[in-house]
């Protein structure tokens, strides 16, 4: 389920020049058979952030109607989307996935990671595996000319995306044990091209860091699956402060061009085993 | 006397216009300005048949008028900017389109803003009009500073006055900001107004300038110029400051008429040579941008050592990610600072990258470093660092993950990525693989005869694993090029890569990739339709909200309904 909050509301607070600051809508995951899904979205003016994951097991009770899902359908791992913005430029930073299927006779497993749009990693889910980069994730600038004197801010948003792997395949059953992850921390600089100007930027903001360690099993025989489902999350969402102090030519002014309260969800998903009747 | 150059100058008004101009750099999908008319395409009006003449050949009159202005600035609700100008404004025309305008006995003071040095807002400045009498551009003399620049660009273009016939007339005019369509309409024997709704075009990139504008001219009986006042509102937006607007009003009344004889209107035409091209740009240059870049970026790196950066990151190794991630992140885009500065530095980092006993994180550090840095020098430092042969199997995959991620690519990096392709490690294959459909992209059309996509989809012909194939179907959707769109219909049909498939559809434009994606949410399977609408997220969204709307009525997949809603967010950017 997707929490959202709206913008419109805290438009018409900055438009009164008052502080804004988003209270991020903390809406825990939403768990259904054997999965679990959570997304949340937050922004505030020029900065914000989203996230989406889902982690566990799919099988064939979650297409009961569909005759292409047989009863040994399986997909199984963790993959997540993020999205971050910063001085109104968003973007989505990382889709991170690990995820085993068996479908129509078929089995794989694919790891893949995306980050800022480009997919930097796709492989077969065949070894234990890492692979994370640290990086800048998003570049955006503000350019303002007022009257000869040139302020310019340099928005980036950088941080880790990545994931581990530990799959397993064998002849009756498959395993995944994955964690992806990212985290991302938008910064903003600045500079002014005014000799009786000087600016300054005071703080950061955690765009996000969440993580969602998941894993799961499945082996199948003539009667059914037996299955074993082990997934967490640790989220960190939208936290922090980012405030531009300027001074021109005699003109003090000072704006927060970002405050966010911060959301913070941790826990089980979803700790179960057990075998479904085919 | 040339009433409609009276005229036109008389109406000098202080244009905040030129004054607030908003300038982003990045590329935009969906530009905020208006589409870019030419604006020298509209046709002038013809000049009026009872147009007085210019200077003549022995003499002229010189116009002097008592001006003043006064302009706000507001960001928000705090007033940033409060200035006030009183000057006599002298109007002197040395030909039929050339006028010389001097400021003197300035007063101008107030807040908010970088004066002018008087004696530069006195020096003379050039008109240059076309044939109908419409400003073309100002002419400076050389070393007049950008603040007196844009004070005089502004206060001789908002006021300009295009003569016409009948008691209407249109004109497209242009001021420091852009161009915007003047309505003249004539009020009384002696009296015209002027009114601006909007530009129909900035001179530069960036968010859209709002201006509404009225000016009022009265006129003598011989056709010049009495008095005239002018009033501009404008208001914009800056990403970070939010609503920027200002206002402006100027008034002039005319206070003297002076005949000047012909040895000093020849000395003023001799003197016309020394001034320099006509405009009405007073742009920030490339070169001011690099120096507010770099003072952000000596600022960042200050005090910070390549070797001190990398042992700090280091030491991040074995903590949760959740205690380093963002000092991670301050290392590696202070590195990428630090390259930016010293291309040297990011040389060395390059070579560091390349050494056989480093290790993973230092791997990433480094790549990320030099992909923070975004030079060709640091693009050309990962290069070096993918071929060389004691580099470890991580700084390679580091280093192609980096020029995925950069926009630089040249016949070194993609040399470098071609032969790392061909690695025998999966991992490096795999990583500089995909990195070469992100240079393709970042060369597009422009690739001076290089074509990494050429050899991609050749080898995709050749693959027969799907993996393999599933690889080359990545790296065809990083580049974003057409040309793969054979490739990718063709594996939309192959279940094992139609998620693969559908989401290389991201960043090629056309019909033909939105017909496919169509199809791919409407007929694919829940992974299908997950991975298409995932694509559509990095697409222009608006126009797939009516089938987002439509879709999700009737999605029974729950996480392909949320990356419906996620595109549906999109929509609120």
């Amino acid at each position: 389920m997707r929490s959202k909050l709206p913008s419109s509301c805290l438009g018409a607070l900055a438009a009164l020049g008052l502080l804004t600051a988003a209270t991020p809508a903390a809406a825990g995951p939403t768990c259904k058979n054997l999965w679990c899904e959570s997304a949340a979205d937050w922004h505030d003016g020029g900065f914000g952030a989203s996230y989406s994951f889902w982690s566990g097991i799919e099988t064939k009770a979650d297409h009961p109607k569909d005759p292409s899902f047989d009863a040994t359908y399986f997909k199984g791992g963790a993959e997540m989307n993020v999205t971050a913005k910063v001085l109104g430029k968003r973007v989505t930073i990382a889709e991170v996935g690990a995820i085993a299927c068996n479908h129509q006779g078929d089995a794989w497993g694919e790891v893949k990671v995306v980050a800022a749009g480009q997919v930097i990693a796709s492989a077969e889910m065949s070894d234990q595996a890492e692979f994370g980069v640290d990086r800048t994730l998003i570049n955006a600038d503000d350019k303002i000319k007022l009257l000869g004197v040139k302020i310019k801010l340099k928005g980036k948003v950088s941080g880790g995306v990545g994931l581990t792997v530990d799959p397993s395949f064998g002849a009756d059953g498959i395993g995944v044990t994955a964690t992806p992850f990212t985290n991302a921390y938008a910064k903003v600089s600045a500079s002014v091209g005014a000799s009786c100007a000087s600016v300054g930027v005071e703080g950061s903001l955690t765009a996000i860091d969440l993580e969602v360690p998941s894993s799961v099993s499945a082996s199948f025989d003539a009667g059914g699956m037996e299955y074993a489902v082990a997934s967490d999350y640790d989220l960190h969402a939208i936290d922090g402060k980012i405030k531009v102090k300027l001074k021109v030519c005699g003109v003090k002014e000072s704006k927060t061009l970002a405050k966010f309260k911060g959301a913070r969800l941790a826990g089980g998903l979803l700790h179960t085993s057990g075998t479904l009747q085919f | 006397m040339n009433h409609r150059r009276i005229a036109y100058a008389a109406a000098a008004a202080f244009a905040i216009l030129a004054a607030v101009l908003l300038v982003h750099d990045r590329p935009r999908q969906e530009p905020a300005t208006p589409p870019a008319p030419q604006v020298a395409k509209t046709p002038a009006p013809a000049p009026r048949a009872a147009a007085l003449p210019a200077a003549r050949e022995d003499r002229t009159e010189l116009r002097i008028f008592a001006a003043t202005m006064e302009q706000q600035l507001h960001l928000g609700d705090d007033r940033l900017l409060d200035e006030r100008l009183e000057a006599r404004l002298e109007w002197l025309p040395l030909s039929e389109r050339l006028v010389e305008v001097r400021l003197s006995a300035v007063r101008h003071d107030g807040v908010g803003r970088e004066l002018p040095p008087r004696a530069e807002l006195e020096r003379p400045v050039l008109l240059q009009l076309d044939e109908a009498g419409r400003l073309e551009g100002l002419r400076f003399l050389p070393r007049t500073g950008e603040a007196a620049r844009l004070l005089l660009t502004a206060l001789l273009a908002a006021g300009q006055f295009t003569p016409g016939d009948g008691t209407r007339w249109e004109v497209e005019e242009q001021d420091g900001t852009g161009a915007y369509r003047a309505i003249y309409e004539r009020t009384g024997p002696h009296a015209v107004r002027r009114s601006k709704r909007g530009y129909t075009r900035l001179h530069e990139r960036g968010e859209r300038v709002h201006v509404e504008g009225d000016a009022s001219f009265e006129l003598e009986a011989d056709g010049g110029l009495a008095a005239w006042r002018a009033t501009d509102a404008v208001h914009t937006r800056s990403a970070a400051f939010g609503t920027i607007a200002g206002t402006l009003e100027v008034e002039a009344r005319l206070i003297e008429r002076r005949e000047i004889d012909g040895a000093a209107l020849a000395s003023a035409r001799a003197g016309a040579a020394g001034y320099e091209a006509a405009t009405l740009v007073v742009a920030g240059t490339e070169a001011d941008d690099a120096a507010l870049d770099r003072a952000m970026d000596e600022e960042r790196a200050a005090g910070a050592t390549l070797s001190g950066l990398r042992r700090a990151f280091a030491e991040t190794v074995g903590r949760p990610r959740s205690e380093v991630g963002e000092l991670r992140a301050d290392l590696v885009e202070t590195a990428g600072a630090l390259f930016r500065i010293d291309p040297e530095e990011a040389r060395r980092a390059g070579e560091q990258l390349g050494a056989a006993d480093l290790s993973d994180a230092e791997a990433n550090f480094l790549a990320g470093g030099l992909q923070s840095a975004g030079t060709r020098e640091a693009a050309h430092a990962l290069a070096d660092a993918i071929r060389r042969r004691d580099a470890t199997p991580e700084a390679r995959r580091q280093a192609a993950a980096s020029l995925a991620l950069m926009d630089q690519a040249d016949a070194t990096t993609v040399a470098a990525l071609a032969e790392a392709a061909q690695s025998d490690d999966p991992t490096v294959r795999n990583t500089s693989t995909l990195a070469l459909g992100s240079q393709a992209r970042v060369l597009g059309t422009e690739s001076g005869g290089l074509d990494p996509l050429a050899d991609l989809l050749a080898a995709y012909e050749r693959a027969t694993d799907p993996v393999e194939r599933a690889m080359y179907l990545d790296a065809f959707g990083n580049s974003g090029d057409p040309r793969a769109l054979p490739a990718i219909r063709q594996a939309l049909a192959e279940p094992r890569l139609a998620a693969t498939a559908a989401f290389a559809l991201r960043f090629i434009d056309g019909q033909e990739a939105d017909a496919l994606l169509q199809a791919a949410i409407t007929g694919g399977a829940p992974q299908v339709r997950l991975a298409a609408w995932r694509a559509i997220g990095y697409r222009e969204v608006e126009p797939w909200l009516p089938w987002a709307q439509l879709a999700l009525g009737r999605e029974s997949a729950p996480q392909v309904a949320e990356a419906i809603h996620a595109v549906i967010a999109r929509a609120d950017d």
